[in-house]
């Protein structure tokens, strides 16, 4: 009988974890930004291991251990270390560099990982869907995004066209100390798409509008560096999540009825009455209105950008969007982020370990914000049920245009805002109003509208209450013939819900307009 | 024995799969792998602790620092001896204090220590080398950045690490945190800065009062040395010719001002003006332990009375490597360049490792055993201190008073009282 014993050294170096830190007292999330050391490097009491973005700054975090890095188990940040502003260098204004050129350069500074490599091409854009390409204008360019490639994607913020992408592919062969991704950059003709839009706005109505004139959203809150002008307000997201959004198709006239397109000739010639004389109100109020205006834009735009890129992965449906290397999420303090081996010890034999290991970091209580407080009360899409739809009927039944009375409603989605139809709220009952209202709004949210329920329509109305916003005006949507936009209610005696009501005078009866 | 012929008997068998790395049974056994194997098996039973590497020394002279001196006619010693125990147990102790504040900043960046936490490295060579000189009856009363106080002073690592953390086995039951830790003859651990040198004075004071021949040291650092109550102290003292040693810790920086921008005179052992001053150089254990040795004997012999010269203001030079506090990256009013200087070229652990090895006072496998024990006892106190229970609420009326008049302590409210207890022992009571 043959017992075996097999009799070998078994050499397993139990490797030193380090733990993500908190390094200020309200820190309890952090981002890698740049990692100082390599796998393999020694390191000496006193040495800087990594940049961390804190909540409030860039940190460098030291270590007062002696031996070598064995393990790096997280990876950068690259969409956190952009935020961070890593990117930036000081006093190249004169160089003229485009944004794309010094983020490559400061990939290839920031570590081994990244080799990037330029690569011209035009072929850049998200999952082709037929709505996209009917609309656009732009050609049947299809393209397809490359397998097992992660990456980021800058799209405009208005439109989610995609600019520039970044794809990040990595050897699925070697291991994570081996990795070498290869960065490839491809910009879209970039003047090209500028110009169609261009044209596009200016077939819509013809001298009366002009691209200045229309409300735009500041560009230093989405740009990400003040120093390069980019082509319009931009996004970085992770590209499939890009992909996944069926862009704002910028043309409206296309699914115009008869009169709808009438009334929007006729709204376009009359060139030569202004705001003021249509609104009948003086100079000063006009233009403290529009101010109020674009504060509440700004306000709203400022909460988005806060909301920022995890919000909207989980509008997209974050399980299916494949991340970036390892981890481009917030990281809990206490996580283990690499493994440093003790001196003298082979760091290449350290064994990986079997759980995560928290420290005792106690669970802080979760932060309510009004406007948190606000949605869940709402409860689904930001549509408060109270106003939004108990408004639809009346509105749709005042409304006398000769056809069937679709009723936009305004729904906030971490993606921006957008317009959902209820068709025919005029013939429809008030719980199949609302039933309609909430799938819309859920739909929305998770980015599963048709192209045909947001088109259209004939009248917005536009609930801001819930973010506490008192009163504010909005802006007609052509071709659309008003907009309701319905502010905060509060109980105040002999008060009543402030609304205001814009309306193009083409199609509403003057007397309707008082409500 | 019965292990080595365990692995032979296994490995001359012949056998399936796993033979085939020695062959066809046991002609084919290379005497090189006999002899591997037999190593590897006898391993853990060759590596001796004495005569690993050459014989060492029982006691070694060294030469101490150049001091600097303010109304003193000679010097302390310019030599000074150090036998092989001491040597280990300054090294230990040293290196403790090293682990023990490393340890302390992980447990707060995990968020298990809360509050202040100041952090002594790179100055353990002062309260190791003040500590070898003092005599059991000797005082010491010092500021917030006492961890390493403590522990020379007499509290365990699991005693300091506990109170880091909050629990019952701290030494003030979790109640004082870091900067309020007392134990026999150690008066803490002081939250306002300089407050502590007037106390100190006072504690002189009282060792005067009742003829006890100690003395009391107070330390202080260079941003605190600009305090009032500090020459009111000085004054007291000279006056009434009290043993008291104020010591100033200068590591070059307040919280973030450097001592050139903070100080008109940045001589601080001259800062006594009528009361004598030595400057002695802080990354040297046995410069600090012969200063030391020197003031207590001016302190307690000599003198109009016969019973001491009156005060002395030492002020010893040394660096921290961590910022003030662990809200403060420490980078912001220096280089890391700076930093990294110092710990290659002055840290006192490095510099008293080379000199007794040198001295053959210990070896350096030695040194290394040393080195691992030292970081097991710590990370074993880390455990405990994240583990370990908190005290009940009812003992924030414990320990209040030595002698309570009335044992009903008021709560939040006059309706909730508390009824104050007796937990520990006192102590430091005359």
């Amino acid at each position: 009988m043959d017992i075996h014993y097999i009799f070998f050294v078994k050499y397993h170096v139990e490797g030193i974890p380090i733990k993500m830190p908190s390094l200020s007292p309200t820190m309890l999330e952090g981002t890698i930004v740049q990692w100082a050391k390599k796998e393999g490097d020694p390191i000496q009491p006193g040495d800087v291991l990594c940049d961390i973005q804190t909540d409030k700054a860039v940190v460098a975090m030291d270590i007062e251990e002696e031996g070598t890095l064995a393990k790096i188990l997280v990876c950068v940040d690259v969409l956190g270390a952009l935020k961070a502003g890593v990117f930036g260098k000081d006093g190249d204004e004169d160089e003229g560099v485009s944004f794309m050129e010094e983020l490559l350069e400061a990939l290839t500074d920031m570590g081994t990982h990244y080799t990037p490599e330029v690569k011209e091409s035009n072929q850049v854009t998200p999952h082709s869907s037929p709505a996209h390409h009917r609309d656009t204008g732009l050609g049947s360019e299809k393209v397809e995004v490359k397998e097992h490639s992660a990456g980021l994607a800058m799209c405009d913020s208005e439109t989610y066209r995609i600019t520039h992408t970044l794809h990040m592919s990595h050897d699925d062969h070697a291991s994570a100390s081996d990795q070498q991704l290869a960065v490839t950059v491809a910009t879209t003709h970039e003047e090209d798409m500028v110009q169609l839009q261009k044209e596009e706005l200016e077939n819509i109505g013809k001298e009366s509008h002009s691209l200045e004139s229309l409300p735009t959203v500041p560009e230093h809150l989405d740009s990400i560096h003040e120093d390069h002008q980019l082509a319009g307000p931009t996004r970085i997201m992770p590209i499939e999540a890009a992909s996944q959004i069926d862009p704002h198709p910028i043309d409206l006239t296309s699914d115009l009825t008869e009169i709808q397109r009438e009334n929007l000739e006729n709204f376009a010639t009359e060139t030569t009455e202004t705001a003021t004389d249509f609104y009948n109100v003086t100079e000063e109020y006009y233009e403290a209105s529009q101010e109020e205006i674009e504060k509440d834009l700004l306000e709203c735009e400022e909460r988005e950008v806060e909301q920022g890129g995890a919000d909207y992965l989980a509008a997209v449906g974050a399980s299916s969007v494949p991340q970036l290397p390892d981890d481009s999420k917030d990281i809990k303090v206490g996580t283990v982020i690499a493994l440093m081996v003790a001196e003298g010890e082979d760091w290449k034999d350290v064994e990986m370990p079997s759980t995560e290991e928290t420290g005792s970091t106690p669970t802080p209580p979760t932060e309510e914000t009004p406007r948190k407080a606000a949605e869940a009360e709402a409860g689904h899409g930001g549509v408060d049920y109270n106003h939004t739809t108990y408004l639809t009927l009346p509105v749709a039944l005042q409304l006398k245009t000769g056809g069937p009375v679709d009723v936009s409603i305004a729904v906030a989605t971490p993606a921006g805002l957008i317009t959902p139809i209820v068709r025919g709220a005029d013939t429809r009952g008030l719980e199949d109003i609302a039933a309609t209202v909430r799938d819309l709004a859920t739909r929305a949210k998770a980015n599963k509208l048709k192209l045909d329920e947001f088109q259209g329509g004939t009248f917005t109305i536009s609930n801001l209450g819930m973010f506490g916003i008192r009163e504010f005006s909005a802006i007609i949507n052509p071709p659309q013939c008003g907009i309701l936009a319905v502010g905060g209610s509060r109980l105040v005696p002999g008060a009543s819900l402030c609304q205001s009501l814009a309306g193009s005078h083409v199609g509403i009866h003057t007397k309707q307009l008082r409500y | 024995m019965k292990m080595l012929t365990n692995i032979l008997s296994s490995v001359l068998r012949p056998k399936g799969a796993a033979g085939q790395l020695w062959g066809q049974g046991s002609a084919a056994l290379m005497w090189t792998d006999f002899w591997e194997l037999s190593m590897r098996a006898l391993a853990p039973f060759m590596t001796a602790v004495r005569g690993a590497g050459g014989s060492t020394n029982n006691e070694a002279s060294f030469e101490t620092r150049p001091y600097k001196l303010h109304r003193l006619d000679e010097p302390p010693q310019a030599s000074t001896t150090c036998t092989r125990d001491d040597a280990l147990l300054y090294y230990r102790q040293m290196q403790i204090i090293r682990r023990l504040e490393s340890a302390s900043g992980n447990l707060y960046k995990e968020k298990a220590v809360r509050g202040f936490c100041h952090l002594y490295s790179g100055q353990e060579a002062i309260c190791v080398g003040i500590r070898g000189a003092l005599r059991p009856e000797d005082s010491v009363i010092t500021a917030y950045r006492d961890h390493g106080w403590a522990y020379v002073m007499g509290c365990s690592v699991v005693g300091v690490m506990a109170e880091l953390t909050g629990r019952s086995q701290g030494v003030a039951r979790g109640k004082g945190g870091s900067m309020h830790m007392y134990t026999k003859n150690f008066f803490g651990g002081n939250g306002i800065v300089g407050a502590q040198v007037p106390v100190g004075a006072g504690v002189a004071l009282a060792n005067k009062y009742l003829d006890r021949k100690a003395i009391c040291v107070s330390l202080y650092g260079d941003g605190a040395a600009n305090q009032g109550q500090l020459f009111e102290a000085y004054n007291m003292a000279k006056l009434m010719n009290l043993p008291a040693v104020f010591i100033c810790e200068n590591n070059g920086y307040g919280m973030g001002t450097s001592v050139d921008r903070a100080s008109a005179s940045v001589n601080y052992y001259t800062r006594g003006d009528y009361v004598p001053g030595i400057w002695i150089d802080g990354m040297d254990v046995l410069s600090v332990r012969e200063a030391l040795r020197y003031s207590i004997d001016y302190c307690t012999t000599g003198g109009p009375s016969g019973h001491g010269r009156g005060p002395l203001v030492l002020e010893v030079a040394t660096y921290r490597y961590h910022g003030h506090s662990m809200s403060d990256p420490g980078t912001s009013y220096r280089t890391r360049d700076e930093i990294q200087e110092v710990r290659q070229t002055r840290d006192p652990i490095m510099l008293f490792k080379d000199q007794i090895v040198s001295a053959g006072l210990a070896t350096a496998e030695e040194l290394k055993k040393i080195d691992s024990e030292v970081r097991k006892e710590v990370d074993d106190a880390v455990k405990i201190a994240k583990t370990d229970k908190e005290i009940p609420i009812q003992e924030l009326a414990a320990d209040i008073y030595v002698n309570p008049q009335e044992t009903t302590i008021r709560g939040c409210t006059p309706y909730d009282p508390y009824t104050h207890q007796r937990i520990r022992k006192v102590i430091n009571l005359h």
